[in-house]
């Protein structure tokens, strides 16, 4: 009893409590603009970081991350919402998060990603003390299979994707194209998409001393640019948001949910390359999801299990797995300690989860008050000012040319309605070919050697 | 059953084989993941193949802007006497989509005992088929309608197909020796891809592939079966666990096509479409492959094995969550015991990704 | 004005979302699936369809033309810093460490060094290849030996602050100057403890001391000689050529003689081999094993 009180009364873990939330609202602020990802902010504050570095210690550093990455993982989903209404004429799917808020449920659908992600943080919290034991056995019986597996998940992504289109011709051939178009897109955006992960990942077009985030331009190319771009030539609306007292949810959807976003958000986790994107969607067909809270609750769970969880790993002693864009960004300056520091880990993660859910509320508010203020499309404009000559400022002319191209890229499935996981490809293929040994003849084919 | 279900299924049968995780591990060989390859296949040779071979002969387009029941059923009452004259036809009922998330849905019945074709208009509803309150249509005349044909139904199940979201489903009706009309569902799914025999064609154009090809490896002494015959039998046993799988459900496989004509009826055990044994398959394939990639790992003894106790692994991460599984599944059926011989028509559901915030 | 506004918008959004013929929604079909009438988009879509096929095609292609032709930056091992994790460059520089073979899994193991700049301090750098691409440099005869000047480029990895190189393809090696003793035959120096300086890193030496200390790890075992420094100078036996010599293992107080590399080690020089035959043992207990 003693030793917990010596624990808990300790003045050297409460500064903790004090740099995770500072994290939290380190990434409040970030959360704000939208399509900025808190691993290229993160990557900009490393560098601050990397020269307080003394005045900093290891802990309070990793404090400071957990509390951005769990706040991140929670109140991305105000801007994803808020800034991005579903308009028909560019998507061939309306996301459920856009269905909800164009019938002014925005702020319920915020809320149960939320309740989704505290499911995850509740779920990874109880099972930490279990990752000790199973994650290692998991490294070492799936690390000389890695590369196969992410084969596996390629092929899966590539094969599982279905025709679009009604068929509504009498001719087969018009049905057989039309449904073909979308697949085609598809298969064409994952090419191009690998071809450029192939570039980036064997040259270093972007200076020496910003090769830690030589990814960042490929990124904001792929995602961000183009999600800015169809918010600024969107049309929907976004109508009167309503804002009720409590959410339509029983206690069975939020453990199927949960669970389901739990093992999507792991498996993500725990393989290299693989996103929550595709663990969610790998956790969606596992569990034949289909209703559409389920679907906004599990892809809550499955994000913050996929951001936060892989940070975890690095932590869970003896194992020192680097997963996760953050991992690799801090694996220079931080490493695995002991179990001690482990279970500070999670008990930072369980409060920052709890701050953020209760900030996130207000936030969310906000956001509708500026929307109903201000059109979101400005909020998209301000951004784009903005990104475009940070990516230039860091990266240079390269990392323009990077940006520039994979901005191409990542508008294909946006504008031409195929699925945007193929832009994964960028990672995925380039890791896969290379940990199983071909990488280098597929590097000579492109002339890159 | 679910693509992924098949997938994995298959990577765990093509696992049960220690050469082939050999392979995996020394010669860097992605044979592991053609197993998952061949077990998706039956599926999307298809639905990004087959269901474009099929030519019906009558098609339904209701219009959403002029709704009427009536014209619905007398549509496929057309093509129900089609057949019923000259022994085969074949129908496609179109959807009606209102929007990027909006459908307006109908119902089409064919009722045995008054011999009717019953086509109900249904409200409007989302992707996920959820319906938008108030959408029903009000004028009753227009709302429900029932076309009386000169021939006796014979359906594998009873059931009410709601026709709603993306293509709409196909139909095939079929002359039986005495006399009825057999209403076939989705007459291009589950045929030639899901035989056997396409199973061993594609077996054995491989492994006269892989014979040629397929070179040694190292220690052939170690094992009983050549190295190139892995590839053939991966893929036989990949493809046939796919159609083991859905057998399990209620609509069956083609088995031996073309030496066979019909497709079985399934063994009824579950519908295809259902979140427990879809993820009672994935949980055990994926229990199974980490258990023999471990055991069958290069140079393995059980004292250096990760799992050490395979008792223990099996009885708490598959026995107890299959109990739990069972019970969820079967208290699920409890509560929905009404709806007995869903048919499994496992056709891709309207696929959401997540936001960008999720990528 | 607002509700007018609003009016254009929805009047906007339905023109761009339904046929203009049959009324019917469209959503992104540019061809009325029903009527086949027209519905093309607005311009804004069709200029960043046009922008995307662009950039991710030609744009592509450029990119590609321009990596092919451009080389990785070289640098100084002393300038690697945490930002320059992930990063592409090229290292010129001498092996340190490198005994021209493949380790037991079948991957490369070298140390670059070079000068500092003060004092004849060096700098340097783990440099590691995957067995692929070890195999390819067996095959062409490029694996590195101490001496070597070579210029080396790969990905940096920095992990708890030390920085190592990943040499991923074999091209990416280039050995400018092989060391004298590989082009020469060169027989190993004999000198004495305290003639050893940073000078003769990478030379094979033969040297004799008295075992002053001695430690066991699971990779060899270090016995320091008297050199009449506080600690000693440290000699590293690896497990390899303890396992594989006859010779009785040293203790306190017996004569060394070992013939090994000298490489840095941290901040100091080492002896190291890993040949069972490099190393002979005198003194009071020195004694053959018995058989």
């Amino acid at each position: 009893m003693q030793t917990v009180l010596n624990l808990i009364l300790n003045p050297q873990y409460l500064i903790l409590v004090y740099f995770s939330f500072i994290g939290v609202l380190f990434s409040l602020i970030v959360s704000f603009l939208p399509a900025l990802h808190i691993y290229n902010v993160l990557g900009i504050l490393m560098l601050l970081v990397f020269h307080l570095e003394v005045a900093l210690p290891p802990m309070h550093l990793i404090a400071l991350c957990i509390g951005m990455i769990v706040g991140y993982s929670i109140f991305n989903t105000v801007p994803a919402s808020f800034f991005g209404p579903g308009d028909e004429s560019m998507s061939y799917y309306v996301l459920p998060s856009a269905d909800w808020l164009e019938k002014g449920r925005g702020y319920e659908s915020v809320i149960l990603t939320a309740i989704g992600s505290l499911g995850g943080i509740v779920i990874m919290a109880i099972l930490a003390p279990l990752f000790i034991k199973i994650v290692p056995i998991l490294k070492t019986v799936t690390g000389p299979h890695l590369f196969w597996i992410l084969g596996a998940v390629i092929a899966y992504a590539i094969l599982s994707e279905w025709p679009k289109g009604l068929s509504y011709s009498s001719s087969r051939l018009t049905n057989f194209l039309e449904g073909w178009k979308y697949l085609g897109i598809g298969l064409l955006t994952f090419f191009l998409a690998s071809i450029l992960g192939f570039i980036v990942m064997n040259k270093t077009l972007v200076p020496v001393d910003f090769a830690f985030q030589s990814i960042t331009p490929v990124f904001v190319g792929l995602f961000a640019i183009p999600w800015l771009i169809t918010n600024i030539i969107n049309i929907g609306k976004v109508p009167k948001q309503h804002i009720p007292e409590t959410v339509e949810i029983d206690w069975a959807l939020v453990y199927q949910g949960s669970f389901s976003g739990f093992l999507g958000g792991f498996f993500a986790a725990f393989m290299p390359i693989v996103t929550a994107g595709i663990g969610g969607l790998l956790s969606s067909h596992a569990t034949a999801q289909r209703d559409n809270r389920l679907f906004i609750l599990s892809y809550g769970t499955c994000k913050t299990v996929y951001y936060v969880g892989s940070f975890l790993l690095f932590f869970i002693p003896g194992v020192y797995l680097t997963r996760g864009g953050l991992a690799s960004i801090v694996s220079p300056v931080m490493f695995a300690t002991g179990y001690r520091e482990y279970f500070l880990f999670v008990a930072i993660m369980v409060f920052s989860a709890g701050i953020s859910f209760l900030m996130l509320m207000p936030f969310t508010k906000a956001c509708i008050r500026l929307v109903e203020k201000v059109n979101y499309k400005w909020v998209s404009i301000v951004t784009l000012v903005l990104l475009i000559p940070a990516v230039f400022k860091f990266t240079g002319f390269g990392g323009l040319a990077i940006m520039a191209v994979a901005t191409g890229i990542g508008l294909m499935p946006v504008l031409f309605q195929a699925r945007r996981m193929n832009l994964m490809a960028v990672l995925l293929v380039p890791v896969c070919v290379s940990m199983a040994g071909y990488g280098n003849h597929v590097l000579r084919f492109l002339g890159l050697i | 059953m679910k693509g992924l279900t098949h997938f994995v299924s298959g990577i765990a049968v093509a696992s049960f084989f220690p050469q082939a995780v050999h392979m995996a591990v020394q010669e860097k060989s992605f044979i592991l993941a053609l197993g998952g390859i061949f077990g998706i296949l039956p599926d999307t040779l298809d639905f990004k193949f087959a269901r474009y071979f099929f030519k019906p002969e009558f098609e339904v387009r209701p219009d959403p802007n002029n709704l009427d029941a009536k014209k619905i059923a007398e549509g496929v009452a057309e093509a129900v006497k089609k057949a019923a004259e000259d022994g085969k036809s074949t129908l496609q009922l179109h959807t009606m989509q209102l929007g990027a998330n909006r459908w307006r849905s109908y119902s089409l019945a064919f009722e045995k005992e008054t011999s009717e074709i019953v086509v109900e208009i249904g409200p409007e509803i989302d992707t996920g088929q959820l319906p938008f309150l108030g959408t029903e249509v009000k004028d009753p005349q227009k709302a429900v309608a029932r076309v009386k044909v000169d021939c006796e139904f014979q359906q594998d199940f009873d059931k009410k197909s709601t026709i709603g979201i993306m293509t709409g489903p196909a139909f095939e009706f079929a002359k039986t020796e005495d006399g009825k009309v057999e209403i076939i569902f989705l007459p291009w799914h589950r045929t030639w891809s899901h035989s056997f025999t396409l199973g061993i064609l594609t077996a054995f154009i491989a492994g006269i592939i892989a014979y040629f090809t397929v070179g040694e490896g190292p220690n052939p002494d170690l094992y009983t079966l050549p190295r190139w015959m892995m590839y053939p039998l991966i893929i036989l046993f990949g493809s046939a666990i796919h159609i083991i799988e859905d057998s399990t459900g209620f609509m069956g496989n083609n088995l031996f096509y073309p030496f066979t004509k019909k497709r079985t009826k399934g063994l009824g055990f579950m519908s295809a479409s259902d979140a427990v044994p879809n993820f009672f398959f994935v949980y055990t394939s994926i229990l199974c492959i980490i258990f023999n990639l471990d055991r069958f790992h290069p140079g393995q003894i059980l004292e250096t094995r990760a799992i050490s106790n395979p008792w223990f692994y099996w009885i708490v991460f598959w026995a107890l969550p299959s109990v739990v599984m069972f019970y969820l599944y079967f208290k699920g059926q409890g509560t929905k015991s009404k709806k007995k011989n869903k048919p499994d028509f496992d056709s891709p559901k309207m696929e959401h990704e997540p936001d960008v915030s999720v990528i | 004005m607002t509700k007018n506004n609003k009016t254009k918008q929805d009047e906007l959004y339905y023109s761009e979302t339904h046929c203009p013929s049959c009324a019917r929604f469209v959503g992104t079909n540019t061809r009325c699936p029903y009527c086949q009438a027209d519905t093309q988009k607005r311009l804004s879509i069709r200029v960043f369809k046009a922008i995307s096929v662009f950039l991710s095609t030609v744009g592509l292609l450029a990119l590609l033309f321009y990596a092919q032709r451009i080389e990785a930056p070289i640098v100084k091992i002393g300038d690697l810093k945490e930002l320059s994790n992930f990063g592409h460059v090229r290292i010129e520089g001498v092996v340190t460490y490198g005994t021209g073979t493949l380790n037991q899994w079948g991957s490369l193991s070298l140390t670059i060094s070079e000068p500092a700049g003060r004092g004849g301090k060096l700098n340097d750098l783990r440099v590691t290849a995957y067995s692929n691409v070890a195999k390819e440099l067996q095959e062409q005869g490029k694996l590195p030996v101490t001496g070597d000047r070579v210029v080396v480029e790969g990905q940096v990895r920095i992990q708890r602050k030390e920085a190592s190189l990943l040499l991923n393809a074999p091209e990416h090696l280039t050995i400018l100057e092989r060391a004298p003793e590989a082009k020469l035959g060169v027989q190993p120096l004999t000198m004495t403890l305290q003639d050893i300086t940073p000078a003769y890193l990478g030379r094979e030496i033969t040297v004799s001391g008295v075992v002053k200390s001695l430690a066991t790890f699971n990779f060899g075992n270090v016995y320091r000689l008297d050199d009449a420094s506080a600690e000693g100078f440290p000699v590293l036996l690896e497990t390899k050529a303890i396992k594989g010599s006859m010779e009785k293992l040293p203790e306190q107080g017996d004569v060394l003689t070992v013939t090994g590399f000298l490489v840095k080690y941290q901040d100091s020089l080492e002896i190291k081999t890993d040949k069972p035959n490099s190393f002979t043992v005198k003194g009071n207990r020195t004694f053959l094993r018995a058989e």
